[in-house]
């Protein structure tokens, strides 16, 4: 499972990925391409990285730091040039000009981080014997021809070139011949080092996605999460960064929200509008943003490590696929059962399942569904509106409306009662008064 | 020649043929042969037809360019890899073309290039912000066929008009048509205060009231063919921020509001409107002006048609000078 397939999952995710400020096109390629960690000590070894880079941009004077992102800019994505020459092809000016580029601006980039004491955190090979390969004036400079130090004979041409411009088309095409063997050779000289001038480039990448990430943690106000012994996870003040910047451009506030869940199903009921949805957004978002390695939208947590994390939202695109929104949700569920028959650490967040069916066999189908999944190794987090039986399921309730006013903090309950709410929140909304005093009537019978 | 002081004193040139065979490319050796090239760093490339290896209407191969030593140039990979001198590559851009990626180089030799630089507007312009980090004075820009918008002063602060026997084998016909696309270009700028409230507004017809107000007209578009303007008593200028029209301008000057309407469009290249309406505006009092300017340096003639009639180059220099109040020159009978 690679970051870019799930980038447009429902939990809103891209929204954070937009906001991370990257310097370099290939650095959002490449992180785009990262699988989802699935090994504790891999994310845990991440974070570690991750860490030394807020730690270094809370020191690192303004310039360096700007300095080092101008760099960063320069980074070109040379993947075809880098397999070309691991495939021992010859460059050409282009593909060389390339190769002096990276490995100048890999050097560079290197001293920088050597400066703020960071050389062990992320590895950049050397490349000066690369450097002096395709700069043999040492030059220094990120430019490049077939220079005449690299052979006496293609001087001697070039400059009978310069005194008798009408003999230049015969002395090109001798001089062309010779600086295609020049290439050659360099080409060879450089055939070693394809593997090393790779892991700079993606060092370099890396580099860039660290300081996006470090950035965008102080920036968001997230935490670093700690790593949840057991199957389980626990959040405080998690939030939404999507959410939170929608309401405060309407100059609201989000609402922080703590939640815990095990392996043991939870249930969350509560009032419409009472942010069930969302929190099982932010729980998903969550989980991605952990086994990426990104920063988490909360005071803080300790995460679980899944294998599959699976987001089932009630209407998604269902009409575009030719099913029924029944079909498609029905469909969804089924592959959350299918990955629970195996050994496979599972999240799976479902919302309102059965919610466009009959009231009576809806129930049934998510009393069921809860039962199914209490023993199997599932976190199981499902809001529902449905009176039913919560067997071993822990709840969770919504607060509610207290005063005029909704609170979305989640409070534990014994019972999987679900609140009556409805029709004071519809009176709320200013809905037709006719409407909800007869569905009152037809309630009271 | 004063051609190449005048040149000098700007960052950048573009240099836009009303034909083809109207000796554009005449022109751009003729200024590349005398630039001096001691105290001023200078970079050229052209916009062209995306993917244009031999012109898409002659079918004749696109003319390589002489570049001299110590010229920077901007073309595509391929044409990169085809050149004929000696060069150092500088940069190799994220600018596309449908040739490869737009490189940067300056010659090391004297040589041959064939020129494909970035194709749109907006890339022309990275590429030119790129060259002045590089240091460089002064961008020629070898603009496209019959595009106008290449000299567009959003993208090149001076131009250069070709013209010629090409356009039309009239003389009288060469010399009106030639003259009104001069009037367009020299058209002035607006006052400050409008320059300055306008710029930043980029759809829509505008109007300013007498008292200051800026204010959009809505429902009315350029285009629209049922135009209609209402309340326009105070309205003492009109601003077109799209194209502006022959029908536009006729519906303004029927006004009996709008008769002394000073009338704003964002550069000369936004002007499709024709000589008659224009001249018809202008006599009933009307007035345009424009928000970006581009400095004419010069028209060039080539008296010779590709059909193989030609005018009088004297003549032709002449009356055509006399009607825009500026240099011509006939660069091969010089």
């Amino acid at each position: 499972m690679l970051l870019k397939n799930v980038i447009d999952s429902p939990c809103g995710l891209r929204f954070v990925l937009d906001q991370l400020e990257l310097q370099s096109g290939y650095a959002r390629r490449w992180l785009l391409d990262r699988p989802m960690m699935t090994n504790a000590d891999e994310i845990e070894a991440t974070y570690g990285m991750l860490h030394r880079f807020v730690d270094m941009m809370q020191c690192i004077d303004v310039t360096r730091l700007n300095t080092l992102r101008f760099k960063l800019q320069a980074l070109k994505d040379i993947r075809t040039t880098i397999a070309n020459l691991a495939h021992s092809a010859t460059l050409d000016d282009i593909e060389l000009f390339e190769v002096k580029h990276l490995a100048i601006l890999a050097t560079d980039v290197a001293r920088l981080m050597d400066e703020q004491g960071m050389t062990d955190v992320i590895e950049i090979p050397d490349l000066a014997p690369v450097i002096t390969i395709l700069d043999p004036d040492g030059m220094k400079i990120a430019t490049f021809y077939v220079y005449d130090s690299y052979c006496a004979e293609l001087r001697e041409l070039r400059s009978q070139m310069r005194q008798h411009p009408d003999q230049q088309d015969d002395l090109l095409l001798q001089a062309s011949e010779l600086e295609e063997g020049v290439r050659r050779d360099l080409s060879r000289q450089l055939h070693p080092w394809a593997a090393a001038i790779e892991q700079a480039q993606v060092a370099l990448a890396q580099i860039d996605v660290c300081l996006a990430k470090a950035q965008q943690i102080r920036q968001m106000g997230m935490c670093f999460p700690g790593l949840s012994m057991t199957e389980g996870s626990t959040y405080h003040a998690m939030f939404h960064p999507q959410v939170r910047e929608a309401l405060a451009t309407a100059g609201r506030d989000f609402q922080p929200v703590d939640i815990s869940y095990g392996l043991s199903p939870t249930l969350i009921t509560g009032a419409n509008m009472g942010g069930k949805t969302v929190v099982l957004k932010t729980l998903t978002l969550c989980q991605y943003l952990f086994q990426f390695g990104f920063g988490i939208p909360a005071a803080k947590a300790q995460i679980a490590v899944k294998d599959e994390v699976y987001f089932c939202i009630g209407d998604e695109q269902s009409v575009e696929r030719g099913l029924s929104s029944f079909a498609a949700e029905m469909k969804n569920i089924d592959r959350v059962i299918q990955a629970s028959r195996t050994d496979s650490r599972i999240l799976a967040l479902i919302d309102e399942p059965a919610r466009t069916t009959n009231p009576t066999e809806g129930a049934a189908l998510v009393t069921a569904l809860l039962r199914l999944m209490q023993d199997r190794p599932v976190s199981l987090v499902m809001t529902t509106h449905y009176d039913i039986e919560p067997g071993h399921a822990r709840c969770l309730r919504v607060k509610g409306f207290e005063n005029g006013t909704m609170d979305y903090s989640l409070v534990e309950v014994h019972d999987g009662e679900v609140p009556h709410e409805a029709l004071n929140i519809a009176q709320s909304l200013g809905i037709d008064t006719e409407w909800l005093t007869l569905a009152r009537t037809l309630l009271s019978h | 020649m004063h051609i190449i002081d005048d040149i000098l004193r700007y960052q950048s040139l573009s240099i836009v043929g009303l034909e083809k065979n109207t000796g554009k490319t005449e022109c751009l050796k003729y200024v590349l042969e005398r630039l001096p090239l001691e105290h001023k760093r200078i970079a050229v490339t052209s916009i062209g037809i995306d993917g244009e290896t031999t012109d898409q209407v002659t079918r004749t191969q696109k003319p390589e360019i002489t570049l001299r030593q110590g010229m920077y140039f901007g073309t595509s990979e391929m044409h990169y890899r085809q050149r004929r001198l000696v060069s150092e590559l500088i940069d190799v851009s994220d600018v596309n073309t449908s040739l490869g990626r737009v490189v940067t180089a300056r010659a090391l030799t004297q040589g041959k290039i064939l020129l494909s630089g970035p194709s749109s507007g907006p890339a022309l312009r990275r590429w030119m912000s790129d060259m002045r980090r590089l240091g460089i004075d002064l961008v020629i820009i070898d603009g496209a066929l019959s595009r106008l918008s290449s000299a567009s002063p959003a993208v090149s602060q001076s131009m250069i008009l070709a013209t010629g026997a090409a356009y039309s084998a009239n003389m009288t016909t060469l010399v009106n048509k030639t003259a009104f696309v001069v009037e367009l270009i020299n058209l002035p700028l607006t006052s400050d205060d409008q320059l300055q409230r306008l710029t930043p507004i980029d759809k829509g017809v505008w109007a300013i009231d007498r008292d200051g107000t800026l204010r959009e007209l809505n429902g009315v578009t350029a285009l629209s063919q049922e135009l209609r303007f209402e309340g326009m008593e105070q309205c003492q200028t009109l601003y077109v921020a799209g194209a502006l029209v022959d029908g536009f301008v006729e519906k303004v000057r029927k006004n009996r509001a709008l008769r002394q309407v000073e009338l704003v469009v964002r550069d000369f290249t936004k002007v499709f409107a024709t000589p008659q309406q224009v001249h018809l505006f202008n006599k009933c009092g009307g007035r345009m002006t424009v928000l970006q300017h581009s400095h004419l340096i010069a028209v060039t003639v080539n008296p010779t048609s590709p059909s193989g009639y030609v005018l009088d180059s004297h003549t032709l220099c002449s009356r055509l000078s006399q009607a825009i109040n500026l240099p011509v020159y006939d660069l091969l009978n010089e």
